[in-house]
């Protein structure tokens, strides 16, 4: 009988002891990075249960790896005996090729590898990554230009005595860019609507001070009016780029057509006005599609490039307007186009790569109103419906635009749905 | 009495050019315009003016503050008063203007009288 109770015993300890080995060796194994490992789950009892809070702590663990490893940002870790453990993908797209084999090297080779990158015009004082983390953001050429924001935290060990680290490096460049554009935007904006704003102002108080006599205070009144009135054409066409480029009301509202209304309405729009320009549209003589398109969006566009022509020619100068159908095989589709052709004034070629840019005016001495935003709300607007604009223009020949917009049957499809 | 005193109005911008010209016609300036740097520079040489008033940004390689400061550099036209008229108004704008050697710095939009006052002052 005792001899019975000793062997059952000692089956039973031999089993547990088994049980226990199994799970010090998963421990030993995920410690090491392993992640497929054996686990004792069978059962009830309290190693059978340690073992399934075992499975759903490298659960977890699995789950934040992944978590870091999706980051857009890059992590770096680094060991108490400063090396390098982990790197995400994500932080060999932000250093680019010199972070492949960082994992395994000494801490100090990311140290190296971050100073050797940094812009030496900005950080020309910059030998050391602790002056690095110090900074709000820094600048690399990866060769690609870059500008990055790191922070680092320690991790202390469980005894206190040492400490692992992570990195974190963020890729701020687009966000910087955006910043910097749009406060570029608002100053030049608010510098743009100062020339009006003076002449309103200085006009005004001229009235008010003097004692004009009826034909003065007509001229001075008449100034303020067209004064006022390229004020407000300012402030609309930026309302129009604000809403464009926020997409707000980027819904357009599309319909399927030859635009063929669109392009005659603008054309006797235009030839309404006081200048004697003579223009030639044949609608007869034009190639026609059908096309998806926002009929007040496209003639928006169209009226700012006729209305460029017109202003930029000389009297009895000639604007020609037609449209063609051209194929692409490339993309398998036909694209329409609006054709805009003028013998005015011309633009360079140092000129031409400004057109589009807010507030350029290829004429500078304010004798040809404007605001500088026609181009480049134009552009918006045509690549809101997946079209492109091309211009060739040379200096005291004129200027010809085409505004391409697929047809309605090829397959590039609108951005914007009505 | 001796000649009539002379003054210069440089801006790109044609109405503002009038603004200037009826803010000071019941002066006693004898007043000459120019469009641009280069204008500018060659009406000096050839009008001698006692008073300029300058916009800063004009079309062309030369801005209203390169001109200020290359008159201010040379001793023949150093004694002019040079007024700098500009949209740009921010305080980094105005000590370049001021560095550029400009008596006075005036921000777009102006008023006429106290632009007016400000001549007074610096041509005595």
């Amino acid at each position: 009988m005792t001899l019975i109770a000793l062997l059952v015993t000692w089956i039973l300890a031999g089993r547990i002891a088994k049980r226990i080995q199994l799970l010090e060796d998963a421990s030993n194994r995920f410690a090491a990075g392993e992640s497929e490992v054996v686990l004792p789950l069978q059962g009830s009892d309290e190693i059978a249960s340690t073992g399934r809070a075992f499975e759903q702590m490298m659960w977890q663990i699995r789950e934040k790896y992944e978590a870091i490893n999706l980051s857009p940002d890059g992590i770096l870790l680094v060991s108490s005996n400063k090396r390098v453990t982990y790197t995400n993908p994500a932080l060999l797209n932000i250093l680019g090729a010199g972070a492949k084999d960082l994992c395994g090297k000494p801490f100090s080779v990311f140290e190296t590898l971050l100073v050797s990158i940094l812009d030496k015009r900005a950080h020309a004082d910059i030998k050391k990554l602790d002056r690095l983390i110090e900074l709000p953001d820094f600048r690399v050429h990866t060769p690609e230009f870059k500008i990055l924001r790191c922070i680092r935290k320690q991790v202390d060990s469980p005894d206190g005595q040492t400490f692992s680290e992570v990195f974190y490096l963020r890729d701020i460049t687009h966000e910087s860019e955006i910043d910097r554009m749009k406060s570029e935007f608002l100053t030049t904006a608010a510098h743009e609507l100062r020339t009006p704003l003076a002449s309103v102002m200085g006009f005004s108080e001229l009235l008010m001070m003097n004692d004009y006599d009826q034909e003065k205070t007509r001229y001075v009144a008449e100034t303020i009016n067209r004064q006022s009135q390229n004020l407000k054409r300012l402030v609309d066409d930026l309302l129009d780029i604000a809403r464009i480029e926020a997409r707000s009301d980027g819904v357009l509202k599309l319909e399927k057509g030859n635009a063929s209304t669109v392009v005659s309405e603008c054309c006797e729009l235009i030839s309404g006005g006081d200048k004697q320009c003579e223009l030639i549209y044949q609608p007869e003589q034009s190639a026609w599609c059908q096309i998806w398109f926002d009929a007040n969006k496209l003639k928006q566009a169209l009226m700012n490039i006729l209305s460029n022509a017109y202003k930029y020619s000389q009297e009895g100068g000639v604007v020609i307007v037609d449209t063609l159908v051209q194929q692409d095989n490339q993309e398998e589709a036909d694209w329409f186009g609006i054709r805009v052709t003028d013998q005015g004034i011309g633009m360079s070629e140092e000129q031409l790569a400004h057109v589009g840019e807010k507030f350029y005016r290829a004429d500078d001495t304010g004798s040809i109103p404007g605001t500088g935003l026609g181009m480049a709300l134009t552009s918006e607007i045509i690549s809101l419906h997946n079209g492109h604009m091309d211009i060739t223009s040379q200096l005291g020949q004129g200027t010809q635009v085409t505004l391409w917009i697929p047809s309605a049957d090829s397959k590039v499809e609108l951005k914007a749905h009505g | 009495m001796a000649d009539k005193q002379k003054l210069l109005i440089v801006d790109d911008h044609e109405t503002l050019r009038e603004l200037l010209k009826m803010t000071l016609e019941f002066t006693e300036f004898e007043l000459f315009e120019a469009s641009d740097a280069t204008e500018a520079l060659a009406m000096v040489a050839e009008i001698h003016p006692d008073v300029i008033i300058l916009d800063i940004m004009m079309p062309g390689e030369m801005d209203g503050v390169e001109v200020c400061r290359r008159l201010k550099a040379n001793p023949k036209t150093a004694h002019i008063k040079i007024i700098l008229l500009s949209a740009k108004g921010q305080t980094e704008d105005i000590r370049v203007g001021g560095e550029a050697g400009a008596d006075a710095y005036f921000v777009k939009p102006f008023s006429p009288m106290s632009l007016l006052e400000s001549i007074k002052v610096t041509r005595y």
